[in-house]
């Protein structure tokens, strides 16, 4: 019999946003965002009758959680009591004196991984499946990967491995691949926030909302089914935003409605009015056309926006034979083509103050 | 360098228009709207293209596909053409080669095309657009007082000295730059934007501290909980022990049970079986049904029963009423009247007596009478009569025979023959008058004779008269004549009737009339007693017809009456009458009453039909309703459900007596659970441990109420914290924002260091170069008269007058006419400057517009000076600046638009 499951990880509820450009507004909108995913990734395992949800670490953000936030997490699970959650923590959520899951009330069908120094193995005979898995006990560093290879599995059974593993990195529970592929028959894995698959029967869910910038692509959870030595699982997306990167490489010759519709135009308006957008600007700019006012118009056709300039002001080719006229034209030389972004910063707020001088008179 | 030719192929307004320009001064009057302004836009579009849609859509000529034009540059002994199509907006240099052949659009293949010239303007008056604009064209000052032109000069050359931009102030640069620092403040300025970041930091600092110290709290508060949770686990395992005991205890007690009830669970099974058998037949019949199927059936039998009583009772009823409807005192008519009958009957009776009387009397008298000859009497009786009449008829001739009035009649005869005559001569005599008269009137002819005519009217009276005494005397004479007849005829009667007498006496045997007279009285006598007889007789008959007559109409009556009851008259009938009479009313009071009985029987009857057939019908749904086809049949079938239900209220009884034994529980399942429990009872103090239990629990919900009461802390101590994630997001966004600042302070300090050191290095790279060159035009311009212009460390400008030995004079204290000078000076200086002493041409648009004459004529004599070195192109609106320069003898060349 095929067992259902749903495997995703990495939520980070109760997460704090540092990205700059975020109003405040917006991080606790979006934090709130990753708790509704939470209650989505509740029904869509009630809706698909799954039997096991495979929580790979990060499930809160330890620090921020709040004991009423967890306490509503207990609660949406106990609305499931037909699927068996198996949590791990990872490193947001480490499993120590200051974790907050062992005081809270979590119904039959939660099954919180408390071993952070061994393997703890998890045997549901009925589904003649065994979960093996390890928590985190601190938010810095894990390198129990020796009793990971250490272990021996009951051939017979269905046999997984849990993780909350950076396999590559070399202080986030390194793991190698091949000591593992071929011992178990799916590995849900969480740690790395994009869906990822290693090998057919290891794959990482990534966070079911991203993040961050570098979180781009689809974003949503696993969902698949069970078999000795058969693991069918696809990603069923179900993030609400997606961050998106694009590049606009810009031309000393494009004027200042050119820029504004190429950032417009850079991606469908669905999207636009959706996603988190961030703009990388390369290429040169003629210093006439004011970038800052580009940008302020270009906000207004996206639900978000964020410039990275990469771009450098060019002024016109040409030296008068030494007598570039005013001081405009000698200023706009004194900062050729730098890439210190306060050097940037100053030549265009110089710039900006000289021309308004120009232009009042 | 100088602009040798124009050629306006098609631009705005000029079609093919060429215009040629000398090489010094030239002077281009044009009215307003005659093309000023276009022209010279020509030579900045021709050298540096069109700048935007507007200007190329305002240039397009409208009368015209082309858009195009040149401008042939000369320079030195070289000549080049600068042509440009505005349509594809393409540019080319031509060198000229053949000075001889006549510039031609057509021929320019003739001509040497220079490459890689983008901007001819930037190439020939080494310049770009900007500059071109700045100082190739001259505007204006101004008109403005003398102190205001010195001012803005010297604001010109001060600008220019530190930024080369006559526009741009270094002072107001840095200032401005400075403003975003001191806008930005210092983080230990309270009042600044920094300073209250700092504040805002410091406060989201505390609340995080807050906020940690709670979530620790919480945290301790869980711990708690946690332990209270474990210490309620222990409790639960005692509980869970406490009520085993209990439950083994109570275990005992239900094999008690069990066995207690055992007999009554084998009566039941018995009974059912019993039930099984006769279930089949059962049909769940009631006995309150049949019950009133019985009674509706008996009472429907008492129902039958008196129906055919009062079935009976009616005839009775009809038969009795039929004898007294046939009672004769039913044919007694209302108007009815015994008394009378009674009346009449007597009468009859009575009037039949006297009938009888009256006959035989009546019998009597006509015997008497017939006794009587009354014919002889009468006959007797008769001749008398007529002996009598006869003496009486003789008797009267013989007076008249005697006693006749012949002489009387003849003495009146002869009276009215005289009386005829003496009347009949009168008459003619008047007659006679009257008509001698009337002659005598006509022969006369006297109308008085006409009255004697009277005397004809008196004749004819007279006439009349006469006859008539005429007549009387003639029938008196005949009467005489009658009378004398008649005489002779009574005597002869006479002796007739005499004769008659005596036969008459003779017949009568008598003698004489006197014996038969006397004979006469008596038999006058007989004759009376006779008809007094026959009167009475017709008295009595008379009576007696009265009396029939009477007894006959009775009689009728009285058969009328009788006939109409069809009895005959007789006393008895009379009697029976007179009986029937009596008790009429009584009879029909007894009808009435026995109609009355009769409907009451018949409503009685039709009431008890109905009641018949309700209950008839009811039986029927009765049987029906419990599927019986008759009562007889239903009564088995009650007693057969009797029967069942008897059994079944008996194995209710069993098994309630079974629950009392052991309650709501399964008897199989309690067979089940104390099979393998001992029959013996191990006593324990259920109410102590119960008690155990009790106290357990009160334990258990003194801990859940703490631990409620922890969830309510903890619920308090979250509701009053801020998120943890929040108060640092500030923190960053605070954080970053300073950040943001300073980056801007320290990019606005890097600027301003910047464009100080480009203005520094200006300041001594092309402010003396600046100074050398207006003070060499100024110099020129004013014919020496100002030998120098100097620009000292402070900005400080003053100009030297040879004439005031090298004094330096403020601008301020120099004329107007001085000013422009200067301003003409710094400007040619600036192209001179930078086309790098290319000699540019200059151009001047209606630059002199608002100047006065004598200020017109300096300008123009400077203008003039600088022509020997340079091209001037002046445009003008006025005529005012050729005259002039005519006045002036300065030579010039003049275009006419």
């Amino acid at each position: 019999m095929k067992l259902k499951f749903i495997h995703t990880s990495d939520l980070h509820l109760g997460k704090k946003f540092d990205i700059n450009n975020f109003s405040l507004k917006e991080r606790q909108k979006r934090r709130q965002e990753i708790w509704d995913s939470f209650e989505e990734i509740i029904r869509t395992a009630k809706i698909r009758e799954t039997q096991y949800l495979f929580i790979a670490g990060d499930l809160t953000e330890g620090d921020y959680i709040s004991y009423r936030e967890l306490n509503k997490i207990s609660q949406k699970f106990s609305s499931i009591p037909d699927t068996k959650i198996i949590i791990t923590c990872g490193q947001s959520d480490p499993y120590n004196i200051n974790n907050m899951y062992e005081y809270i009330e979590w119904p039959d069908n939660v099954y919180i991984i408390k071993n952070t120094e061994a393997v703890e193995k998890l045997n549901f005979p009925l589904d003649n499946l065994c979960i093996y898995s390890i928590s985190w006990d601190n938010h810095e560093r894990n390198d129990k990967s020796q009793p990971i290879y250490d272990l021996s599995v009951d051939e017979s059974k269905i046999n997984l491995l849990m993780l909350h593993s950076d396999i590559g990195s070399n202080e986030r529970l390194p793991i190698n691949i091949d000591m593992i592929k071929n011992k178990f028959d799916y590995c849900p894995l969480g740690g790395r926030h994009n869906f990822q698959i290693i090998t057919d029967n290891i794959a990482y869910c990534g966070t079911p909302e991203p993040l961050s910038f570098e979180e781009e692509g689809d974003h949503g959870i696993i969902a698949g089914t069970l078999e000795k030595k058969k693991a069918e699982y696809t990603l069923l997306p179900i993030a609400k935003r997606k961050f998106i990167t694009r590049q606009i490489e810009l031309n000393l010759s494009y004027t200042f409605n050119k820029i504004l519709d190429l950032i417009k135009f850079s991606g469908d308006t669905f999207s636009n009015t959706k996603d988190y957008v961030r703009i990388e600007l390369t290429g040169e700019v003629n210093p006439d056309i004011s970038m800052d006012e580009i940008e302020m118009e270009a906000k207004q056709f996206f639900y978000y926006i964020e410039f990275e300039h990469k771009y450098v002001f060019q002024t016109e080719g040409r030296n008068y034979e030494g007598n570039e006229f005013n001081i405009i034209e000698t200023y706009k030389h004194q900062f050729d083509n730098s890439d210190d972004k306060l050097q940037q910063q100053a030549f265009k707020l110089g710039l900006e103050v000289l021309r308004k001088e120009k232009v009042v008179k | 360098m100088y602009i040798k030719r124009l050629n306006l192929r098609a631009f705005g307004k000029f079609i093919n228009k060429r215009i040629s320009f000398d090489d010094r001064f030239n002077i281009v009057f044009g009215e307003n709207e005659s093309g000023k302004s276009t022209i010279h836009n020509f030579i900045e579009c021709v050298m540096y293209g069109m700048d935007g849609v507007p200007v190329h859509n305002k240039y397009k000529p409208w009368n015209s596909s082309l858009y195009k034009g040149s401008i042939e540059i000369g320079q030195g002994e070289k000549s080049y053409i600068i042509s440009r199509n505005f349509l594809l907006d393409t540019v080319q240099v031509f060198k000229r080669t053949d000075e001889a052949l006549e510039e031609n659009e057509d021929n320019e293949i003739n001509d040497f095309l220079i490459e890689d010239i983008e901007v001819p303007g930037d190439h020939f008056f080494n310049i770009n657009r900007i500059s071109f604009n700045n100082t190739i064209s001259i505007s204006q000052l101004g008109n403005k007082t003398e102190s205001e032109l010195a001012g803005e000069l010297k604001s010109k050359i001060m600008n220019l000295s530190s930024t080369r931009d006559e526009d741009i102030s270094i002072e107001r640069i840095l200032r401005s730059l400075n403003g975003i620092k001191e806008d930005a403040g210092r983080e230990d300025d309270e009042k600044s934007l920094l300073g209250q970041y700092v504040l805002r930091l410091e406060e989201l600092g505390k609340a995080k501290e807050s906020s940690l110290i709670s979530s620790r709290q919480v945290m301790f508060l869980a711990m708690e909980k946690k332990k209270l949770q474990s210490k309620i686990h222990q409790l639960n395992l005692k509980i869970q022990e406490k009520q085993k005991e209990i439950s083994d205890y109570e275990l005992s007690l239900e094999k008690q049970k069990f066995l207690k009830a055992q007999p009554h669970v084998a009566e039941i099974e018995k009974i059912t079986e019993e039930l099984k058998l006769i279930e089949g037949d059962v049909e769940a019949c009631s006995k309150e049904d049949y019950i009133e199927a019985s009674e509706t059936e008996s009472s429907l039998a008492s129902l039958k029963n008196e129906r055919q009583r009062l079935i009976e009772e009616k005839e009775d009823c009809l038969s009795e009423l039929k004898i007294n409807e046939e009672d004769l005192s039913n044919y007694i008519p209302s108007d009815f009247d015994p008394d009378k009958l009674n009346e009449d009957y007597a009468l009859f009776r009575a009037n039949e007596e006297k009938i009888r009387g009256l006959n035989e009397k009546i019998k009597g008298d006509k015997e008497d009478i017939a006794s009587v000859d009354i014919n002889e009497i009468g006959m007797f009786l008769l001749d008398c009569a007529e002996v009598e009449e006869l003496n009486r008829k003789i008797q009267i001739n013989k007076t008249l025979a005697d006693n006749m009035n012949y002489a009387s009649m003849k003495k009146f005869g002869k009276k009215h023959g005289w009386l005829s005559f003496l009347y009949g001569f009168l008459g003619t005599a008047f007659i006679g008058a009257a008509g001698l008269s009337s002659y005598l009137a006509y022969y006369n002819n006297n109308a008085d004779y006409y009255y004697g005519a009277g005397g004809f009217l008196i004749g004819i009276i007279l006439f009349i008269f006469s006859k008539r005494k005429r007549n009387i005397a003639l029938s008196a004479k005949k009467e005489i004549d009658s009378m004398e007849c008649q005489g002779a005829d009574y005597i002869l009667l006479n002796s007739k009737m005499n004769e008659q007498i005596d036969q008459i006496l003779k017949r009568n045997n008598f003698e004489d009339y006197p014996a038969m007279a006397d004979a006469h009285q008596k038999k006058s006598e007989e004759k009376r007693i006779y008809e007094e007889k026959i009167e009475v007789l017709n008295k009595d008959e008379d009576m007696l017809k009265g009396l029939l007559e009477e007894n006959t109409v009775i009689r009728d009556r009285l058969d009328k009456s009788l006939s109409s009851l069809n009895l005959n008259l007789s006393q008895e009938n009379l009697i029976e009458i007179n009986d029937a009479y009596r008790r009429k009313d009584t009879v029909r009071l007894q009808m009435e009453y026995l109609k009355n009985k009769i409907d009451q029987i018949d409503k009685d009857i039709k009431r008890l039909d109905k009641e018949i057939s309700f209950e008839e019908k009811r039986l029927t749904m009765i049987l029906d309703a419990n599927g019986a086809e008759d009562v007889e049949s239903f009564r088995k079938a009650v007693e057969l459900y009797e029967r069942y239900k008897g059994l079944v209220n008996r194995k209710d009884y069993v098994e309630n007596i079974l629950r009392d034994i052991i309650g709501s529980t399964d008897y199989y399942e309690l067979k089940n659970r104390v099979m393998n429990v001992p029959e013996g009872i191990k006593e324990i103090d259920k109410q102590e441990v119960q008690l155990d239990i009790f106290r357990l629990n009160e334990e258990k919900a003194s801990m859940l109420k703490n631990i409620d009461d922890i969830h309510k802390e903890i619920e308090d101590i979250e509701e009053n914290s801020r998120s943890l994630a929040e108060i640092e997001e500030e923190i960053s966004f605070y954080e970053n924002k300073m950040s943001l600042i300073k980056d801007k302070i320290k990019a606005a300090e890097l600027a301003a260091e910047k464009i100080t050191k480009i203005s520094n290095s200006i300041k001594g790279d092309f402010m003396p170069l600046l100074r050398t060159t207006i003070s060499d035009n100024f110099s020129y311009l004013t014919g020496g008269r100002y030998n120098r212009v100097d620009i000292d460390e402070n900005m400080n400008i003053t100009v030297m007058s040879e004439e005031e030995g090298d004094r330096k004079i403020e601008l301020e204290s120099l004329s107007g006419g001085t000013l422009d000078q200067l301003y003409l000076s710094l400007r040619i200086a600036l192209s001179s400057i930078l086309s790098g002493n290319k000699n540019i041409p200059l151009i001047l648009d209606d630059s002199f517009v608002q100047y006065d004459t004598k200020r017109l004529r300096k300008s123009l004599e400077m203008l003039s000076r600088e022509s020997e070195r340079r091209q001037v192109i002046l445009f003008t609106c006025q005529e005012r600046e050729a005259d002039l320069s005519r006045q002036m003898n300065i030579p010039f060349n003049y275009i006419r638009l």
